[in-house]
């Protein structure tokens, strides 16, 4: 068997210079702006419509609990028993036959003529009862109780008090109990869950056990047990919105440390002499800061809701305060009746918990580092 | 022809002198026949725990109670009289005493059974008094026995003092007959309400209790827990119990006093929630149904409402001893809060249905049991009851600037139930109300919510500054109502202590007064100024409750409430059901 050889064929320049020696080799000019971490968050945010609305809402809310208390003459706790249960009645609208300030009652035929002729809208059915002629009828109740001149835009309560005060500073403090909370569900998250993911370690062990003890116990009862011991003002409920908040925080700093502390920057800087808590605090936690920032807005309306079951269940803050739970909470024993009482609160409530929830996931988005520089 | 005559007249009057003597507290008659064929009454009610009498805690209990277990008398409307009456149940007739009213005769009547046809007899009470006594099953009902009715050693007996039980002053003498010896001699309406109404008096059946222990030690039982182990004994069997949701009873033809009762069978679903029971009344699923303060707008001029009176007072309490804070001491300061109370306002306003109460004894308490006269319709109650209401603002604010004078600016804390809306209302108004009338430089009231239990047990602690709180008690009995303010109540609320007080209430409720109405009637008097002059609280009202019947309901009292027996309900006519 032969074997058949061949030279090469010669190339006179094996490798030649992609570029002309006389052409300049440099990089492309960007044509952009340099863009930052939250600019770039920021791009993406304002992108998004929803969260866009729902910031504005907010907004006009924590605005509406700073300047709505002052907007008519009625004090937050001001009584007057007399008027108590008024339907709401807004200016204009009671034109269109809504918030016109009128009911419907049930009464004896016989009192339309006497009770009800001036304040008669309408009688909306007429019946028997026991033999006696009875009718429902639609009457204004500003014009029944003397008061024609008076509007409560949302109404007055039990004791005669203007609801559309009382709503937004009760939604004042909600907010400031959500506040506080959350204040101190992050602190304690971000402390706690740096320690836990930086040392790691028997650290990480005893603690995470700790933080499933912990999670074991039900929050319901804790909570209660604690307000019952301390009194239910703004700072025990909101401390005790805090006895277990801040598990779900440090687990999420936790992990971002676990992530982050083994980066070749972070070692760079260990190598160089940074201390532990410059090394947490300056060059790993930063890196949390979307996580942080998209925590804290979906805790808010989650202390929001957990501050008005407390409210239901009776252990609202301390009368006359109000708070949108506490408002709840007396308005739905009454909502047959009087639906003012728990509509408007609801309205609001609702509106805060889908716009905070919106707003967190708008921002989650935004942090969001895989998103980056896809838009 | 004149002798005839004369026995005659001899006869007409033995009978009238007699019908004078007995006016409402009658022997057994035949009540009025009732109509015949099947009647359902349907109400809604609520859990019972257990229809163990001994041990029994809730209203809801006893209302079963009521129908399931027969006693030795029993209490309905008379309509003769417009007013109650006592009869005779599983006692022929009322109760016999001796010169000095220490020892009362019972005699039962012949063939009591429970529903299965056990025997029913004297022995069989006996032994139940004996059960209920049973110091190793500590019956927390066994009170009946040393309070109104004080048995001869009944309380020693209890307490494991004495072991003998022929020391007690309960013996059946023979099966027909049940003789109660007492420490203390007893008006004769304080022995009958003991014995009414199936309750810790009634009867226990022994052969089923006996076999409802749990430990061989004999001190758990699970009697009345269930259907099976609930017997009867009284106008109605209970023949339908799942728990928590419904119960059913059916008349006992044989009962001695079915005659009294129109329902021949009642049904009862368990519904807490207020608005649950007031729809299913509006649906027709239930016969009645009471109202609350927020419906009260709705129905104010529905012909079929009709109201409940109340013993319950309900005050507010001031810790007059308290050792932090001196102005509560300081009776111009209790007085200032008692005459600015706005007592109209938050019964027209908050409650709606309430009666102010400036008093302390209920306007539902009966002074004479023979005649029916309540308390605060005798001249001697008028006479201390304050005038409008208790208010007077202008005395208010002269007692508050005495105070003032000596103790500066007042920061009181006010306790409310954390449960209660209409409490926090409360506390809300007297928050503005107060600090209206005296002005923010002078007091400033601070309202705190609390656990009613909590509440209670700083009240009887003293650890408080001021809190509300009700005392109810029997209709017929407003003398032993005065215990819970005597120096050795156990459960003592409030911190007034008086000698003098307590003197006054030995005399009328186990001294000397017993038998002396009007000396009696003064003394309560006496008692209640005194509190009045001391203000350990400030009385605000009185409860009373709407209730709406459905049209196949006919009251037999007309809707009126007659003290003792209500709206006598299960006496009166009742429709077919559509479907009967």
């Amino acid at each position: 068997m032969s074997i058949k050889t061949s030279s090469p064929p010669k190339i006179r320049k094996p490798f030649e210079f992609a570029h002309d020696r006389s052409q300049q080799l440099k990089d492309d000019k960007f044509e952009t702006e340099p863009i930052g971490f939250f600019e770039d968050a920021m791009l993406r945010f304002v992108k998004n419509k929803a969260s866009i609305v729902a910031f504005w809402l907010i907004a006009f809310i924590v605005l509406m609990s700073f300047i709505g208390p002052y907007m008519n003459e009625y004090g937050y706790k001001d009584q007057n028993v007399t008027i108590n249960y008024m339907p709401s009645r807004v200016p204009g609208l009671e034109r269109l036959g809504i918030l016109d300030g009128s009911k419907v009652r049930r009464v004896r035929y016989s009192s339309i003529a006497e009770k009800y002729q001036e304040s008669l809208i309408e009688i909306v059915r007429e019946y028997e009862i026991s033999g006696v002629r009875m009718a429902d009828i639609r009457f204004n109740d500003y014009i029944y109780r003397g008061i024609a001149d008076k509007y409560y835009f949302f109404g007055t309560d039990a004791l005669g008090r203007d609801l559309w005060t009382r709503l937004w500073r009760g939604v004042r403090i909600s907010l400031l109990i959500a506040l506080i909370a959350m204040s101190v569900n992050i602190f304690i998250g971000v402390v706690y869950g740096a320690i836990c993911g930086y040392y790691g370690g028997t650290v990480d062990i005893v603690m995470q056990r700790f933080i499933e003890i912990l999670g074991g116990v039900p929050t319901i009862v804790v909570m209660i047990l604690f307000i019952l011991y301390y009194g239910s003002g703004i700072l025990p409920i909101a401390l005790a919105l805090c006895l277990k908040g801040w598990i779900g925080m440090s687990r999420m700093i936790r992990a971002q440390f676990y992530k982050y502390k083994r980066m070749e920057y972070v070692l760079a800087s260990r190598t160089l002499g940074a201390k532990d808590l410059t090394l947490i605090f300056r060059h790993i936690l930063p890196n949390a800061i979307g996580v942080l920032i998209t925590m804290a807005a979906l805790a808010i309306p989650r202390a929001i809701f957990q501050e008005s079951f407390l409210a239901y269940l009776g252990l609202g803050i301390q009368a006359p305060e109000p708070s949108i739970g506490i408002l709840l909470a007396e308005g739905q024993k009454v909502l047959i009746d009087h639906p003012h009482l728990t509509l408007f609160p609801a309205i609001l409530i609702s509106t805060l918990m889908i716009s905070f929830n919106l707003l967190g996931n708008g921002l989650r988005d935004a942090f969001d580092p895989t998103l980056r520089g896809i838009e | 022809m004149k002798k005839r005559y004369s026995l005659l007249l001899i006869v007409l009057t033995v009978i009238l002198v007699a019908a004078g003597c007995v006016n409402d507290v009658e022997v057994a008659v035949d009540p009025d026949p009732v109509d015949e064929g099947p009647r359902i009454f349907r109400k809604t009610a609520s859990r019972v725990t257990t229809l163990n009498q001994q041990i029994y805690e809730t209203t809801a209990e006893s209302s079963v109670m009521r129908f399931i277990y027969g006693n030795l008398l029993e209490r309905f409307y008379d309509e003769a009289t417009d007013n109650y009456k006592f009869v005779g149940f599983h006692a022929t007739d009322l109760p016999t005493r001796n010169d000095d009213g220490t020892v009362w005769t019972f005699t039962l009547r012949d063939g009591l059974s429970w529903d299965d046809g056990t025997v029913i007899d004297a022995y069989t009470y006996e032994e139940s008094y004996k059960t209920l006594l049973d110091p190793k099953l500590a019956n927390y009902r066994a009170n009946v026995f040393f309070d109104d009715v004080t048995v001869k050693g009944a309380e020693a007996y209890w307490k494991g003092e004495i072991t003998d039980w022929s020391e007690v002053g309960v013996k059946a003498l023979d099966a027909n007959t049940l003789e109660f010896t007492l420490e203390f001699p007893c008006p004769k309406i304080d022995l009958m309400v003991a014995f009414t109404r199936g309750g810790p008096t009634s009867p226990i059946k022994m052969d089923l209790f006996e076999s409802c222990f749990l430990d061989e030690e004999k001190t758990e039982n699970n009697y009345g827990t269930s259907l099976e182990t609930t017997p009867s004994s009284g106008a109605y069997k209970l023949v339908e119990w799942t728990r928590d949701q419904f119960r059913k009873y059916e008349k006992r033809e044989d009962s001695p006093v079915a005659a009294y009762y129109v329902p021949t069978t009642i049904e009862e679903r368990v519904v807490e929630d207020r608005s649950a029971r007031m729809q299913l009344f509006e649906n027709g699923d239930t016969d009645y149904c009471s109202i609350t303060g927020p419906d009260y707008d709705k129905y104010q001029e529905d012909p079929r409402l009709v109201f409940w009176e109340s013993t319950t007072v309900w005050s507010m309490f001031i810790n007059m001893t308290s050792e932090e804070k001196a102005f509560l001491r300081d009776v111009n300061f209790r007085k200032a809060l008692y005459y600015a109370m706005p007592r109209d306002i938050i019964t027209g306003n908050i409650y709606q249905t309430a009666i102010p109460a400036a008093y302390i004894v209920s306007s539902a308490k009966i002074a004479d049991a023979d005649t029916g006269l309540r308390y605060r319709d005798s001249e001697v109650a008028k006479a201390v009851t304050p005038q409008n209401n208790g208010y007077n603002l202008q005395l208010a604010q002269d007692y508050m600037q005495e105070a003032f004078a000596v103790h500066g600016k007042m920061v009181v804390q006010l306790d409310y139930f954390d449960t209660s809306d209409n409490l926090k209302r409360v506390g809300e108004l007297l928050e503005q109300e107060y600090e209206k009338a005296f002005g923010t430089d002078v007091i400033d009231v601070v309202l705190q919510a609390v656990p009613w239990q909590t509440s209670y047990e700083n009240m009887e602690n003293g650890t408080y500054d001021i809190a509300f709180g009700g005392w109810s008690g029997g209709e017929f009995n407003p003398w032993s109502g005065m215990v819970v303010y005597t120096s050795d109540y156990a459960s003592k609320i409030d911190q007034f202590k008086s000698e003098e007080f307590d003197d006054l209430y030995d005399r009328a409720v186990k001294g000397d007064l017993i038998f002396k109405t009007e000396e009696r009637l003064q003394a309560l008097a006496e008692m209640e100024q005194m509190l009045f002059d001391a203000v350990p609280f400030v009385p605000f009202m009185q409860t009373r409750t709407p209730y709406l019947f459905s049209d196949r309901v006919h009251l037999i009292t007309g809707g009126k409430y007659v003290s003792g027996v209500g709206f006598g309900i299960y006496q009166s006519k009742l429709d077919p059901l559509a479907t009967e």
